[in-house]
């Protein structure tokens, strides 16, 4: 039998009960767009946290003091943990040939003062190459050079939103600002950088030169190292390098931890990835109720058309062209209900991107055309009961049927 | 002798054809060994009472049932025991149905419920529809055609389905009861139109409880408890 005819007249008795296949399309609809707009959601969530690790800078390392994943050579506690120290940083710089840049690390907090206001802030201790390694720039002024940071002169540069409580609209630039107990210059101000996963303010702190913190804080050890490898496909190789300096340094011992922003992307990426396909799952589940409904009403359709199903054997139709006119028709149903689903997914993306501009969803295609090709598969699978019962009947009974 | 060997070959041939129905723990029969021969071109009309037989004797030779006992040739070919979808086949070339009840399909226009044998038959777009304008012309429905059933009147819908059984040309017409819902007059004009399609060559079989519909053909079958009781030649 002639498709484009088949498909005439299963538009034909869809339309016929419009009220109810509109109903029947609804479970299917709600399925689809329940997928589509949850790995919409996650996915978009998925790039923006990746947009907010490399917007710490690309190609990162990080180094940080104890071993996270074993205590063995330390003993109890970190008690055999040596700090990191500018020694280590300074050995990096001249013998790690994978890196263009190294920075030391002091975080802390103090208060710091202008005039009569006063603000807690975090202290950030670091040296000239900061804005080379970790992706921040001076926004007006300058950052501070080699010399500032290896005499230990007291400059600094500061966030904006230091500057909006501090200074207001004045220009901060070669004002004296207290922190803690000395007075510092500032030769720079950063630019606008926002919060990182919405919590930390990146423009809330001041940057010191690490020695300089060194004494604010009366500590001689690093927070940590960060360094930048020269291209990502020598992230590894950078790894391997600062792993073998500093454990000489170190006297053999391997009691620091190297971690790079892929490892920390893949873990993510693993995360999400779970995240979403358990979404997407649960969302499926209504796809799959929606498909009990279609074969409920297909199974009332059969029924219903008893008679015709008989008209239509008498004058010869064969068994499989009852079959296909109303898998035909199922499919169509899914597919009706499947594309309006995905319609009405991309309007939900639409107003979701509106009400959470920081996290706009993404649509994919591939899981547009997962979700029409699951929908025709749900009209094939919960359609071919009922149109396997139709092409069974007999046409005589068919006919009496009133 | 060329004459005597055509009859030799009938176009229906039921020898001893039984039927069993079997409703719950009831065996019902239908047809008692009957013996009926239809030769091609005939009018015939096949009376009784209810309960007679004459609607499982329509179903069996219209290819909708198939025999419990004995057999039924076709053309000289063996049909008593083909499969469903084999039936449905010699249905659609061999036989056009007109039912009492009409049947034709709601929600489809006239020309679309004539097309339908020739859907089955696999004819293309074109010739459907060629083939079903010539024959609802036949039945002097052209500017109805369009018209889905239920705006039709009982005449009209009966027209459309003498319509459908002539559209793939059949070699028999199979008319069960087909003046049943009709008024005298109406019924009266689908009975010519039955003559006209007699004379044009077609062999056109009437099962009636109607005497005097029964009347207009030339061969009048009674049926009695399933088997035959009177076949008259007129």
């Amino acid at each position: 039998m002639d498709i484009i005819e088949m498909i005439r007249v299963a538009f034909s008795s869809i339309a016929g009960n419009k009220l109810r296949s509109a109903l029947t399309m609804l479970g299917v609809l709600i399925g689809v767009s329940s997928v589509i707009l949850l790995v919409s959601i996650t996915t978009g969530f998925k790039e923006f946290l990746i947009s907010q690790f490399s917007g710490m800078g690309t190609n990162l390392l990080i180094v940080n003091p104890g071993r996270t994943e074993t205590r063995r050579h330390g003993g109890p506690g970190l008690a055999g943990v040596r700090d990191l120290t500018i020694d280590d940083v300074n050995a990096l710089k001249k013998r790690a040939t994978a890196i263009e840049g190294t920075t030391p690390l002091i975080v802390g907090t103090a208060e710091v003062k202008y005039l009569s206001r006063a603000r807690k802030v975090a202290v950030l201790g670091v040296d000239e190459e900061f804005t080379n390694v970790i992706n921040m720039q001076v926004f007006t002024g300058r950052f501070f050079s080699k010399e500032d940071a290896s005499s230990a002169r007291r400059v600094c540069t500061i966030g904006q939103t230091v500057k909006d409580e501090l200074f207001g609209n004045e220009n901060p630039l070669g004002k004296f600002i207290k922190i803690g107990t000395s007075r510092y210059r500032i030769i720079g101000l950063m630019e606008k950088k926002g919060t990182i996963l919405g919590t930390e303010d990146l423009d809330d702190l001041v940057i010191i030169p690490v020695i300089s913190a060194q004494r604010l804080f009366n500590t001689e050890a690093l927070f940590g190292i960060r360094s930048k490898a020269r291209s990502r496909f020598v992230i590894e190789e950078a790894k391997r390098q600062i792993t073998e300096i500093i454990k000489k340094k170190h006297g053999n011992k391997e009691d620091f931890t190297v971690i790079t922003q892929q490892a920390m992307l893949s873990t993510l990426d693993s995360i999400l990835k779970g995240l979403s396909t358990t979404l997407a799952g649960i969302a499926a589940i209504s796809l799959l109720v929606g498909g009990i409904g279609i074969m409920n009403i297909m199974l009332v359709s059969v029924r219903e058309r008893t008679k015709e199903i008989g008209i239509r054997k008498a004058v010869g139709a064969k068994k499989r062209d009852i079959l296909y006119q109303f898998l035909v028709e199922s499919i169509i149903l899914s597919l009706l209900g499947g594309i309006t689903g995905i319609m009405l997914a991309f309007v939900g993306t639409v107003i979701t991107s509106m009400l959470v501009p920081q996290i706009p969803p993404l649509l994919s295609l591939w899981s547009v055309l997962l979700a029409t090709v699951f929908s025709i598969l749900v009209g094939v699978f919960f359609g071919v009961y009922p149109a396997y019962k139709a092409a069974q009947l007999h046409p005589i009974e068919a006919l009496r049927y009133e | 002798m060329p004459e005597p060997e055509k009859r030799m070959e009938p176009l229906i041939n039921l020898h001893n054809a039984s039927k069993v129905y079997k409703i719950g723990k009831l065996y019902i029969n239908a047809l008692k060994d009957l013996n009926l021969i239809i030769e091609s071109g005939e009018f015939i009309s096949i009376i009784g009472p209810s309960g007679s037989g004459k609607s499982t004797l329509m179903n069996i030779i219209g290819f909708l049932d198939i025999l419990t006992e004995g057999s039924y040739h076709f053309r000289s070919k063996d049909v008593s025991y083909l499969e469903e979808d084999e039936l449905s086949g010699m249905r659609n070339r061999e036989i056009g149905f007109v039912f009492q009840n009409f049947n034709l399909l709601s929600r489809t226009t006239a020309i679309k419920n004539v097309e339908l044998p020739l859907l089955y038959a696999g004819a293309d777009r074109k010739r459907r529809q060629y083939l079903a304008e010539k024959a609802i012309e036949t039945v002097g429905l052209k500017q109805r055609q369009l018209h889905n059933s239920n705006e039709l009147s009982g005449g009209e819908i009966q027209r459309v389905a003498i319509a459908r059984a002539i559209v793939a040309n059949p070699q028999i017409i199979l008319a069960d009861e087909p003046t049943g819902n009709l008024d005298s007059k109406t019924g009266k004009e689908i009975l010519e139109t039955f003559e006209r399609l007699h004379s044009q060559g077609r062999t056109v079989i009437l099962v009636t409880h109607d005497p005097a519909v029964a009347e207009k053909a030339n061969r009048i079958i009674s049926l009695l408890d399933g088997r035959i009781n009177r076949d008259v030649r007129k």
